[in-house]
């Protein structure tokens, strides 16, 4: 597993054309493509003075990409290049022939008139936080407008005279060996470009905002400063290719600059920068800007009109940016969700931690914690998320810290990490009170907290994400020193392991090396107290013991580890002490040993748990839908199973295996790649969820914030949504009392509180919200519900009420299909339970022949 | 834990602090502010022929700024209706060159930039590109077209044209224009309060994903409020063309801004679900009277496009702000 790369230096290291081989080859295919075309269908394209022609065109053009590729790589982007570009050249025109400035003065004024427009871009951008499409399409218009205010036609006509400063028109007009200056100072554009980007902190720190916000904001990269420089970046850029444009046309042209943004984006997606940010390189946005100047070039030459030309552009535009949207889709990085992953593993092969075992710190002599919380508070508005809570962890020890989802453990976390400040009580590490200010402090005192989102920018290697912030640097300000970051990174990742080649880039590796990567970093800069939320979520059983090998590895090393989970089970497999949250108090701290399951679950909730399942199993009425063979991609893997009316069928397995896209496939939601499906014996392919939810079929999503509703709309006008049209007259007038009763009922019903149907949804409740969008489907009394996580960070209360609509929903004969990852609720609700595994069922139970030892062992063999 | 409740979880109720008052009634104050700033300034302002004009200039805004307001409350931006106005214009002029209806010009104008916006709705959605490069594109292609229709040519239309009634004519006090323009928004406001397709496309703006695993056809209604939006910009365009007489193989550049302004200005959210065609149509008011005021007072056509960059600016960081801090 160990894998020593010090010889070999990281293949990212050397700058390429983003998106590797396949774009670059893609490129020069198409490059040559058009080259041999336009050669044949144009004489005169094949000459040199048309090279050299096409150089100088592709020089201005390639400026302007490069100060967009900048801006763009750091997440944003400029609209304003064009008329930037045309009031470089018009001050430029101004200061020689007006004012009879010095070339040498001249330019340097132009250049800086460019950075001044870029900075107040980027002041828009960064500090008044405006859209950046908006922001630069109103400087596209006022710099436009500035810069025509300043062009006099009876000074700048070409009637009148033409700036004949020859220091100044070599520029854009003379040749060095043959090769125009203006391609040579592009050239020499592109490499500093690429070195800054490539090996400067700025350059790396540019690809982490614009590639990953989380790591921004845990390492102490400042996100606006970084931007502001983008933008300033690409003022001087646009500057510099009006100042060339000038020189070459010998005066500022008030139609310079002209539309010229649409093909300044497109040579910068082309060659490899995204809208979305985080991606992108010199040696591509200069392979796109040729790309694109080529084809302009040789379109004029074979006499296509002007119009059509734009035409043309406007298309292969178009289809460029098109194949950046549909990749950015195929390569999404799989979301993390906060699924629970409470599951009892077989006793055979639970065990118990080497700490579970570990003496408790003794009183005297003892060193005080490592960190330590004494009676904070926190209080939002009204509502106390936390209060009077004593906590500390001690350095080579691992405390858990559990409670029900609002019980006030991420509030307590942030205020350990420096997010929060507290209202009440002090912090102190190492016995002595801390005040931690923010999140940077808390970093300089050892503080480091592993999120269940990855931190991890997808564009850069293992070791540029590990020394993120902290990069070494050479006597040169702000150079990269890349041996000593290699060999920092080295040093903790094989201590960590070394999962994959540290100069593999980040997107290619699975989640759970990425958290390895996460946990490096905390290491690189000497954290000697790491939190960590929820880190087994997304893990497979091996990734999951890994991590807990290095988690004893921490622990040995003295290393404080804080650790937060639902899955009750890893708390006794890992910490040896554990604290229980509850409504934001400190019910309890327990040495693990000491402790049962049953007794953490009554200290969580106060209460014993109704364990009661029902009483009977269903074993349904007539069949409702069966699947066969359902596949798609290596999620669905040729899955069949059958709902009959009146059951509730559970299906339990690990994340990853299927669960949630098999009903979103069942649902209409994803397409499906082969296999059929029946609705009451018929033939049931639902092209969207459209024709689910016509043909009676209801969908309650996983992430009800993201997916389940409309935040800006009432409880009323979500729980109608789905109902449009049964709550109107003639099929589209909005019947308002048919609405208000159908929203009282549905409130009524569900115990939705508070029961006011104006009330915007996203002040209620986790539950009541869940309650919401549960009565959203009833209200259309659907033959079939699908369920995903029906009570995931819904309150204990509101719980039991879902429970019994379920059990109410099948009572009155529809059929149930649900998915959870808490077995305890899956063995109490279901008739019959199926468990899913990489893409297909494995096993078929009744509920009364399963248990959770039996569910896990088919969930996680193989 | 217990129950959240907020005090402000009424709808559209909430603490009433200087800044929320500022954003929920500022545009009404900056409008009155603004005619007292101009009929200060230059006595022409207030007088019953300017007034006219206003409405005039304001009602080829606003139509174009209803259809605007649409897609940008379904979530999208439609950045080409310049172009899709001047192509209106266009086919009208030439229509009734070769000697056709009125009524089958603007016929014609009109379902070509319908066409335009479905063209813009289906790659949007079809193919997932982003709406503002995509009607970027457009924009560009559009404008394209209408010079390779006319040929770089102006088109006149011929003296004495029944077509004239429409940007020249009357019903009542009223200019025909301002009338379609009030119907219009009327038409629009019912819709968007009362009918299934207002409400889908709150739902579709405010959350996209919701929306579509609520059965909703999120495709069809963001493909109807592109259309919509470019139907709304070719009928500008004809009227435009009617008003003038001329069809300029320019026309309607730039005009594209002027729509977002007045959205932006009205309140109405970028990122969708938020305002209304009310707000919109009020922003279009206030960008009718900015335009002419500026006119009035003789501000170089180059400082307006400044001047509404800057009020575009201020409104969103404004509404912005107000928003970030009621949340």
């Amino acid at each position: 597993m160990s894998v020593a790369s010090v010889s070999r230096p990281p293949r990212t290291f050397l700058p390429g054309i983003d998106g590797g081989l396949a774009r670059a080859r893609g490129l020069a295919i198409a490059l040559t493509v058009l080259i041999a075309a336009f050669s044949a269908a144009a004489p005169g394209f094949a000459t040199p003075y048309n090279f050299n022609e096409t150089l100088r065109d592709l020089s201005i053009l390639g400026m302007l990409a490069v100060g967009e590729a900048f801006v763009m790589i750091g997440g944003g982007i400029d609209l304003s290049v064009g008329s930037v570009l045309l009031i470089a050249g018009i001050v430029v025109d101004d200061l020689i022939r007006l004012h009879g400035w010095n070339a040498a003065a001249a330019v340097p004024a132009a250049l800086a008139v460019g950075g001044m427009a870029g900075l107040i871009n980027g002041l828009a951008v960064t500090r008044l936080r405006i859209s950046a499409f908006i922001v630069t399409l109103a400087s596209l218009y006022v710099f436009r407008g500035i810069g025509l205010s300043l062009y006099r036609s009876d000074v700048h006509d070409l009637q009148a005279a033409l700036i004949d400063d020859d220091s100044f028109l070599v520029l854009g007009q003379g040749n060095i060996l043959g090769i125009p200056i203006s391609f040579v100072i592009f050239g020499a554009l592109v490499l500093c470009g690429a070195f800054v980007l490539r090996r400067t902190r700025f350059g790396v720190h540019l690809y982490a905002v614009g590639g990953n916000e989380l790591a921004t904001r845990l390492t102490r990269i400042g996100v606006g400063r970084v931007q502001l420089s983008a933008y300033v970046i690409g003022g001087l850029c646009s500057a510099l290719a009006g100042i060339v444009l000038a020189s070459r046309l010998q005066t500022g042209a008030p139609e310079a600059g002209l539309g010229e943004e649409f093909d300044v984006i497109a040579a910068a997606v082309i060659g490899g920068a995204s809208l979305f940010g985080g991606r992108g390189t010199m040696f591509g946005t200069f392979a796109g800007a040729t790309l694109i100047a080529v084809l302009a070039k040789g379109q004029t030459l074979i006499g296509v009109p002007s119009n059509y030309q734009s035409l043309t552009r406007g298309v292969v535009i178009l289809i460029a940016v098109a194949f950046d949207a549909l990749g950015h889709r195929g390569a999404e990085v799989v979301r993390l969700r906060g699924a629970r992953m409470a599951q009892a593993r077989p006793a055979a092969e639970r065990q118990p931690h080497p700490a579970a075992d570990a003496p408790l710190p003794v009183t005297d002599p003892t060193p005080p914690p490592a960190l330590e919380a004494v009676g904070i508070g926190k209080s939002f508005l009204e509502i106390r998320a936390v209060a009077d809570v004593d906590f500390a962890v001690y350095a080579g020890e691992v405390h858990a810290i559990v409670g029900e989802n609002g019980a006030g453990k991420s509030t307590l976390i942030r205020m350990l990490s420096g997010v929060l400040q507290p209202d009440a009580g002090e912090i102190r590490i190492d016995g002595a009170r801390m005040v931690i200010d923010d999140v940077a402090k808390g970093q300089q005192l050892g503080i480091a907290v592993i999120h269940q989102e990855r931190a991890v920018v997808p564009e850069l290697t293992v070791a540029q994400n590990i020394m993120l912030g902290y990069e070494p640097v050479t006597r040169l300000p702000g150079v990269i020193d890349r041996n000593s970051l290699l060999r920092k990174a080295e040093e903790v990742w094989d201590r960590l392991g070394a999962p994959a080649p540290i100069g593999a880039v980040a997107r290619s590796l699975g989640p759970s090396v990425q958290q390895v990567i996460d946990i490096a970093r905390a290491l690189a800069f000497q954290a000697r107290i790491v939190i960590m939320d929820e880190p087994t979520a997304t893990l497979t059983h091996q990734e999951t013991a890994r991590l807990f090998e290095i988690i004893g590895g921490l622990r040995q090393r003295g290393v404080a580890v804080i650790y937060i989970s639902h899955d009750l089970e890893e708390i006794f497999e890992v910490a040896s002490r554990v604290t229980v949250l509850r409504d934001g108090r400190r019910v309890g701290t327990l040495a693990v040993r000491d402790v049962d399951r049953q007794t953490l679950i009554r200290m969580m909730i106060g209460r014993e748990i109704d364990a009661q399942a029902r009483p009977f199993i269903n074993e349904g009425g007539r069949e409702i839908l069966a699947v066969r063979n359902l596949r798609r991609g290596v999620t669905l893997q040729g899955v069949d199973l059958t709902v009959r009316a009146g059951e509730v069928v559970g299906i339990a397995g690990l994340v990853g295996s299927g669960r949630s896209e098999l009903l979103r496939a069942i649902f209409g939601a994803d397409r499906r790649e082969s296999g059929e499906m029946t609705l009451y014996g018929k033939p049931y392919a639902p092209a969207s969820p459209t024709d689910a939810a016509q043909a009676g079929i209801g969908f309650i999503p996983e992430d009800r914030k993201r997916d389940g509703l409309v935040p800006g709309f009432s409880t009323s006008q979500n729980l109608t949504l789905p109902s449009l049209r049964a709550v109107s007259r003639w099929g589209f007038w909005l019947d308002r009392k048919r609405e208000g009763t159908l929203a009282l009922t549905m409130i009524g019903n569900l115990r939705i509180e508070p029961a006011v149907p104006g009330w915007l949804v996203s002040h209620l409740s986790g539950g009541n919200q869940q309650k919401v969008v549960l009565g959203k489907w009833l209200a259309r009394s659907p033959e079939l519900l699908l369920v995903d996580e029906p009570t995931h960070g819904v309150d204990v209360g509101a719980r039991e009420e879902i429970y019994r609509v379920i059990d109410e929903l099948a009572r009155q004969g529809a059929g149930v299909l649900v998915v959870s990852s808490y077995l305890p609720e899956v063995l109490r609700i279901s008739d019959r339970i199926l468990v899913m595994r990489d893409g297909r069922i494995v096993l078929e139970v009744p509920r009364t022949a399963a248990t959770e030892e039996i569910l896990l062992h088919a969930a996680t063999q193989g | 834990m217990s129950t959240v409740q907020r005090p402000g979880g009424r709808l559209q109720r909430g603490r009433l602090t200087p800044l929320v008052f500022l954003a929920r009634y500022g545009l009404y104050v900056a409008l009155l502010i603004q005619v007292a700033a101009f009929a200060a300034q230059s006595p022409n302002f207030l007088t019953a022929a300017n007034l006219l004009n206003i409405l005039q200039q304001t009602s080829t805004i606003g139509i174009m700024a209803i259809g605007q307001t649409l897609v940008i409350l379904a979530g999208g931006i439609d950045v080409s209706v310049g172009s899709t106005l001047g192509l209106g214009g266009m086919i009208a002029a030439m229509a009734i060159r070769s000697g056709a209806s009125p009524a089958i010009a603007l016929i014609a104008g009109t379902a070509a930039g319908f066409a335009v916006g479905v063209v813009n709705g289906a790659v949007i959605f079809g193919l997932g590109v982003d709406a503002f490069i995509t009607t970027l594109a457009t924009l560009n292609i559009g404008r394209g077209l209408v010079y390779v229709l006319s040929n770089q040519y102006n088109v006149n239309v011929p003296d004495g044209s029944p077509f004239f009634a429409l940007g020249r004519g009357h019903i009542g006090p009223l200019p025909v224009s301002v009338v379609i323009f009030l119907l219009l928004f009327a038409l629009a406001h019912v819709v968007e309060r009362h009918t299934a397709f207002g409400r889908s496309v709150h739902a579709v703006g405010g959350n996209r994903a919701a929306a579509l695993l609520s059965g909703l056809r999120i495709g069809r209604i963001r493909l109807a409020a592109y259309g919509i939006s470019g139907a709304c910009a070719a009928l500008s365009g004809v009227i435009i063309v009617s008003q003038v007489g001329l069809a300029v193989p320019y026309l309607g550049s730039g005009y594209e801004l002027d729509t977002i302004a007045a959205a932006v200005v009205g309140g109405v959210a970028l990122t969708g679900g938020v305002g209304s065609v009310l707000v919109g149509a009020v922003g279009s008011i206030f960008i009718g009277v900015f335009l002419n005021g500026m006119a009035l007072i003789d501000v170089p056509s180059i400082w307006q496009m400044v001047a509404q960059g800057v009020v575009i600016i201020s409104a969103v960081g404004l509404y912005g702000a107000a928003r970030a801090r009621m949340q």
